[in-house]
């Protein structure tokens, strides 16, 4: 049968952009066509329906996970604790013994510094992999991922990802993978995938490897990084290189 | 972790607080659904999963408010939904009279918790039958992509484009939900 077409107006007046005299028309028709109105309460609850794709998903993963976990002995519990409590002390006192305190001084120029653009549509760009269903699905779950800063599950779907994508597109690739591992404070990590960017992307690696650093706690490699930005004439970051170096020399006076 | 502490967890789709919820909870759905028309342990681990989701879904409505226990509320969603279920599928006679009379003194709250998930669960179903390239579209724009952004991620020349195709996605996405025969059983 033959689908009658659907007024241009209704995606508006969904949205309620409607006003005045076209919001009247709009109501007047409504009010006769039972399945407009059906339409347009479908349109409203759309959005919320598909925005919880990824997250049902994820949650009746979990819940087949919970049912397939060994039940909890709570006998066992006030032990464990008691346990870990212990553990934790004796390793806290060994720990002040031999290792210096980490300082905080480049955590803190790191915080400030360190406000890496994330959006899917950077990695959406970098990413071009065969057009198949399962990376569609991937595509769409890290880009939820993406928007709700869930950066670990983000990396997990990009390590899938990874060798499907095209070899000029692996630059990209790592700078992103590398952000995200900053963002999730594993800079071991974050230092790997920037190491593996030789193509392009020369300001954007040297200044998420001095980042890094600076996360790491490494005063020497972080300033020897930034000194060599800020002499680096047309670096997009040269001027941030030269503030955080100066409150890296304020904060350690 | 306390029922706030869960329902938190949950907002934030928390493993470990759907875990919680399974540990303290799961044994009372799965007496329930025993005693209620004798069944089984797989019948109550789908009630409980349908559950979850009925509850993810009322946590993330910013005007959500957990007007009692969260067990008294958890059991209140198995229940309805597991008697509804028996209904339909004439199970019913082994359920004595006071217990099928749950389904009509449920809170509307509850009921309408329900319903709605079950118009979710329709349109996520023609959701997944829409070609690829509309489901991107689409999702993306439900994850706050402008159309700027979306017209190169998609290889589509302008945001005028992204728009139409919207629309025409969406308008597709609408018409299957509504051809659908179940469609009419929904209550909005």
């Amino acid at each position: 049968m033959e689908k009658r077409p659907i007024p241009d107006w209704i995606e508006d007046y969904i949205e309620g952009k409607l006003e005045g005299e076209r919001l009247k028309e709009a109501e007047e028709q409504l009010a006769g066509d039972a399945e407009l109105r059906q339409f347009v309460a479908i349109g409203r609850e759309l959005p919320r329906a598909l925005g919880s794709v990824v997250a049902l998903r994820r949650i009746a993963e979990d819940v087949v996970k919970a049912g397939r976990a060994p039940r909890k002995e709570t006998w066992r519990k006030p032990i464990f604790i008691a346990a870990a409590i212990v553990s934790f002390v004796i390793v806290a006192i060994l720990a002040g013994q031999f290792f210096q305190k980490p300082s905080s001084v480049e955590k803190a120029v790191f915080a400030r510094y360190f406000n890496p653009e994330i959006a899917p549509s950077n990695l959406l760009r970098a990413i071009k992999t065969e057009n198949t269903e399962t990376d569609s699905l991937q595509l769409d779950s890290l880009a939820q991922f993406y928007i709700e800063k869930n950066y670990p599950e983000a990396i997990r779907i990009l390590q899938t990802i990874r060798p499907k994508v095209e070899e000029k597109y692996l630059s990209n690739f790592n700078i992103e993978l590398g952000k995200l591992y900053l963002l999730s404070g594993k800079t071991a990590e974050a230092v790997e995938a920037l190491e593996r960017v030789q193509v392009g992307y020369v300001n954007e690696k040297s200044w998420y490897l001095a980042m890094a650093a600076l996360l790491d706690g490494d005063h020497r490699e972080a300033a020897t990084r930034l000194r060599a930005i800020a002499a680096t004439e047309g670096h997009p970051y040269r001027k941030e290189a030269e503030k955080a170096l100066e409150e890296l020399k304020e904060e350690e006076r | 972790m306390n029922d706030h502490d869960l329902v938190e967890g949950l907002r934030q789709c928390n493993g470990q607080a759907v875990q919680a919820v399974y540990d303290r909870h799961f044994s009372t759905i799965e007496k329930m659904v025993s005693q209620n028309g004798n069944g089984k342990r797989e019948d109550a681990e789908d009630i409980f999963a349908q559950t979850i989701e009925i509850l993810y879904l009322r946590v993330t409505k910013p005007d959500f408010r957990l007007s009692s226990t969260l067990s008294t509320y958890l059991y209140a969603i198995s229940r309805y939904n597991w008697l509804k279920q028996l209904k339909k599928n004439n199970r019913s006679e082994s359920i004595s009279f006071p217990e099928l009379e749950g389904l009509t003194d449920t809170s509307p709250d509850i009921i309408a918790a329900i319903e709605e998930e079950e118009r979710y669960a329709l349109y996520r179903e023609k959701f997944a039958l829409l070609k690829e390239p509309c489901r991107r579209l689409l999702q993306m724009i439900v994850d706050g992509m402008k159309p700027k952004d979306i017209a190169p991620a998609m290889g589509y020349a302008s945001e005028q484009y992204v728009r139409q195709r919207h629309q025409t996605c969406k308008e597709h996405l609408i018409r299957l939900i509504q051809d659908d025969p179940r469609f009419d059983e929904l209550k909005f």
